[in-house]
């Protein structure tokens, strides 16, 4: 820090930091508050600044939290598991169980980490009254979610896991979570219209290495490498008619979504009700750009509503409407939408609120087949 | 209202509560949008598959898979380099700095001192989020923060 009798003004700037959380020995501190006395830009450099403590706490509030995560978390719970058939055949399961119970009975230990769970003691009363739960980690991923097995496990490896009095223990198997993700992995919103589409696009993702990430109703999503989408694009998997990314705000931090529609024929395609087609480039679009995403059970149900919300229709498919609307109209749409049975919502309302009264707002409608 | 509406409620409730502290933590001990938004999704679903009760135990778990989460991608933290252009505002030169700082800890130290600084929560809670005692959850921050206000004391000495 140099001589603290003569504090320079990059003195200040390298202890800064100590001065304020009161770590400066008695002669340093008397020499920083000469040099403050002295030099007004200074002053104003350690006023602009907090404790570190307190420049921590900043830092955190500057970030945002990307908007979408709300309803990424939301598919995902509300998302039935995958088929874990799929990818895990009834033998491979059986065999699991067999190793994990083989190692619980000669080891004390247990495979790989416990996850992180509430403690006891600050359950809430529901999960409480459960009886005790161990996760034990697969060496594998299996799918989304892997069968719950209970069995009664070497209470020397369940301790100290002091399960409710008169109640087994049950030892849950899950699948490990992908350690590494690509570094700059795409999102891509896949609509297939129906189970033969479906089939067909796992087929082919499936024979890329790609794991789709979550679904919902019609809706797939998958993360992908970039290189995986050159792939892709050069007909490798796929029907080339895959349009190009748009921009966005996201897709300037490295993350891009694309919306794939399958039509009937299971062609990539958005197609109108007139036959002709909408281009990838605005389906992606439409779910590039902050939307909420509303699946309705019936299509006649919801024009009515959307109408009178002032909603202008920008395009449709036959399984997915766009509508631009302003943003004071969303909160009563949505509270006439939320009376309706089957209907999922996909919103982030709290960012609506906050958005000046008629900001336009893109509403995506899909109508799922029953 | 149905019972899935009224639970998807409380969900979204929880997640607008915790949402941007969640993330900003994960992006904090990974420094990389993706693999923070990865965490982060994944965290909530598991909590909120345990308990949509908004109390300690929530935030234990919430907080805990976040960490846990971000401990086992391996991450390796590489935050912007600290500009030294002069139209970039003295505020985000000082969160540069501090992001650089925050990168070079050890990821325990580095979970320490976000989830008392950043999220401030009691040394209580941060224990049982780390897995370890409160003593010990005060002198890993109490450490944490030392080994930070050294590397920013470095930075700015390169700097």
């Amino acid at each position: 820090m140099g001589d603290p009798r003569a504090f320079g003004c990059g003195d200040i700037r390298a202890s800064v930091r100590s001065f304020l959380d009161d770590l400066l020995s008695e002669e340093e501190y008397r020499a920083f508050c000469r040099h403050l006395e002295t030099c007004g830009a200074c002053r104003d450099y350690v006023s602009s600044i907090g404790s570190l403590a307190n420049q921590v706490y900043e830092l955190g509030q500057s970030v945002e939290a990307p908007p979408d995560l709300v309803s990424t978390v939301l598919f995902r719970l509300t998302a039935p598991p995958r088929q874990v058939s799929r990818r895990m055949t009834a033998a491979v399961i059986v065999a699991a169980v067999a190793l994990a119970v083989l190692l619980l009975s000669v080891s004390a230990g247990f495979i790989g980490k416990k996850r992180v769970v509430p403690k006891r003691g600050a359950q809430p009363a529901v999960s409480a009254a459960r009886p005790e739960t161990v996760e034990v980690m697969m060496g594998e991923s299996f799918g989304e979610v892997a069968p719950s097995v209970p069995v009664v496990p070497d209470p020397a490896a369940a301790a100290p896991a002091a399960a409710m009095p008169g109640q087994a223990p049950t030892l849950t198997l899950t699948e490990k979570p992908v350690p590494v993700m690509p570094p700059k992995p795409l999102h891509w919103h896949i609509a297939v219209k129906d189970k033969a589409a479906e089939d067909k696009l796992i087929k082919t993702f499936e024979g890329l290495g790609i794991q789709p990430d979550y679904r919902f109703g019609p809706l797939l999503v998958i993360r992908i490498a970039a290189e995986d989408v050159d792939r892709i694009r050069a007909g490798v998997a796929i029907d080339s008619g895959v349009g190009d990314f748009t921009p966005s705000p996201r897709a300037e931090r490295g993350i891009r979504r694309l919306s794939i529609f399958f039509d009937r024929k299971n062609e990539i395609a958005a197609p109108r009700s007139d036959g002709s087609f909408i281009s990838m480039e605005r389906v992606a679009d439409a779910c590039l750009h902050w939307h909420i995403l509303l699946v309705l059970p019936k299509k006649e149900e919801v024009f009515g509503f959307v109408r009178s919300a002032g909603g202008i229709r920008e395009y449709e498919s036959e399984e997915m409407d766009v509508f631009s609307l302003p943003s004071n109209a969303v909160a009563p749409l949505l509270a006439r939408v939320r009376a309706m049975e089957g209907v999922f919502v996909d919103a982030d309302e709290k960012a609506i609120e906050q958005l000046p009264a008629g900001e336009k707002v893109k509403l995506s409608l899909y109508f799922p087949e029953k | 209202m149905s019972e899935d509406t009224e639970k998807k409620g409380t969900a979204r409730e929880l997640l607008n509560t915790y949402r941007q502290g969640a993330y900003a933590l994960a992006l904090h001990l990974v420094f990389d949008d993706d693999i923070a938004y990865e965490c982060t999704a994944r965290a909530f679903v598991d909590a909120l598959s345990l308990s949509r009760d908004d109390g300690e135990a929530f935030c234990i778990a919430l907080f805990g898979n976040v960490v846990e989460a971000c401990r086992e991608s391996r991450a390796i933290p590489r935050p912007e380099e600290p500009s030294n252009d002069m139209a970039v505002t003295e505020k985000r030169y000082q969160f540069s700095l501090l992001r650089k700082a925050l990168g070079g800890l050890d990821f325990e130290a580095r979970a320490a001192v976000l989830l008392r600084d950043q999220l401030r929560l009691p040394y209580r809670l941060i224990a049982r989020v780390l897995g370890t005692g409160e003593p010990d959850a005060r002198a890993r921050t109490f450490q944490a923060r030392g080994q930070l206000r050294e590397k920013i004391t470095e930075a700015l000495r390169h700097g």
